[in-house]
């Protein structure tokens, strides 16, 4: 899938603009949404199991605290090499936890989330997606 | 019902309501067939022919759908059909339809008049986030030093209370980040609906727009977004269809 991001203020922009044009993008804009209308036959046309994206994951779960357990153990805190985080949380504890983090620490930040802003475009795109096995069902037809 | 006693297997896909005079022409939807406006009583009812026996369909229907709804936003308001919606026989019931709830119809497209849809999600660039966790709260901190070298693939209790701490932490931080980010927005949004959070999501919300404001969000939004960069991405996708703001009743 393509995913081409724009900025419209030209330079690099903070704010991702990317064009609704991704199957992940749309699946989240339009699934589910819009009116519905009894007169109407709902024809199951896209075997929409397919696209169901399970995008929600309730905080709550054991696998979910084991998740987070394991991101937080993953990470590198106090390794050298390439990332120079030792000295970004050395400026994180100076800014504390504000949410307005200034431009202070905003070339150490560069080195840690650098490229990411770039890379992760697909990201969107490989959350986990559902299958259901009824998706040789051909019509639906729920009439009101 | 003369048309579907020719055609039995041949109905409408149904995309939604403009204002009559819409113009169509060009608009390609489902299987590339052209689209067309059914008007009646000041109101266009926007559908393409449909062979109704398919096979299960593919993700370009999805594509399709969103492409006819998000060119006709471009250039007017538009109540947006579900996707997957089809009219089984002929077009006298788009007509009844539209005389029926015409009044409704009315009423939504005049809210929605020169406004847009445009879809905000903010994300923690988790590292970051979890890394200032690790320095600032001291349980997450002393649990983490005390599971970091447990075998792997082991659910150990700690890592569990680990995890919940992290956990509980960051719904704080979603809910005190989501709160500024859209009280620094609402401004310039007409009206806005927040839909539930995933994992490291800070906010995921639609914004309905002014047309003439959507610039000026857009320039508010790239300011926060420098300032925010290290722990949040910002995403805008839009201008879409006004998808959020048709209500989720069932018409008809």
């Amino acid at each position: 899938m393509t995913v081409q991001t724009t900025s419209r203020r030209g330079g690099g922009g903070y704010l991702e603009r990317p064009a609704p044009s991704g199957l992940a993008d749309v699946v989240e804009t339009i699934l589910d949404k819009g009116i519905v209308i009894d007169a109407y036959v709902r024809v199951s046309l896209v075997g929409i199991e397919l696209l169901t994206i399970d995008a929600r994951i309730v905080i709550a779960s054991v696998d979910t605290y084991l998740r987070f357990a394991e991101a937080t153990n993953r990470l590198d805190l106090y390794e050298k090499g390439g990332k120079d985080l030792t000295e970004a949380i050395g400026d994180l504890q100076e800014t504390g936890a504000s949410k307005k983090v200034s431009g202070a620490v905003q070339g150490v930040k560069k080195a840690i989330t650098g490229s990411s802003r770039d890379d992760d475009e697909d990201e969107d795109d490989e959350r986990p997606r559902r299958r259901s096995s009824s998706s040789s069902r051909r019509r639906e037809a729920q009439r009101g | 019902m003369a048309e579907a006693a020719v055609l039995p297997d041949v109905g409408f896909y149904f995309y939604g309501v403009v204002p009559a005079g819409t113009d169509v022409a060009g608009l390609h939807g489902l299987d590339e067939v052209e689209v067309q406006a059914v008007e009646h009583g000041g109101l266009a009812a926007v559908v393409s022919t449909l062979t109704l026996e398919r096979p299960p369909g593919r993700s370009a229907e999805l594509v399709a759908h969103a492409r006819v709804v998000d060119a006709l936003a471009e250039v007017t308001e538009i109540v947006p059909a579900q996707f997957g919606s089809a009219l089984e026989h002929d077009l006298a019931e788009v007509a009844a339809f539209l005389d029926d709830e015409g009044e409704q119809f009315r009423r939504v497209l005049a809210r929605l008049h020169g406004k847009v849809q445009l879809n905000l999600r903010a994300t923690y660039q988790a590292d970051q986030v979890l890394t200032e966790m690790v320095q600032q709260d001291p349980v997450v901190s002393e649990l983490r030093d005390r599971t970091r070298h447990l075998p792997a693939g082991e659910p150990h209790p700690e890592l569990v209370r680990l995890g919940e701490a992290v956990s509980r932490a960051l719904r704080r931080s979603q809910a005190d980040d989501a709160e500024w980010l859209l009280e620094a927005l609402l401004p310039h949004v007409s009206a806005h609906v927040v839909r539930p959070d995933g994992e490291y999501d800070v906010l995921d919300a639609a914004l309905l727009v002014e047309r003439p404001v959507v610039g000026v969000l857009e320039e508010r939004l790239e300011e926060l977004a420098e300032v925010v960069h290290e722990r949040m991405r910002l995403r805008l996708v839009g201008p879409v269809a006004p998808y959020d703001f048709v209500g989720a009743q069932t018409w008809g």
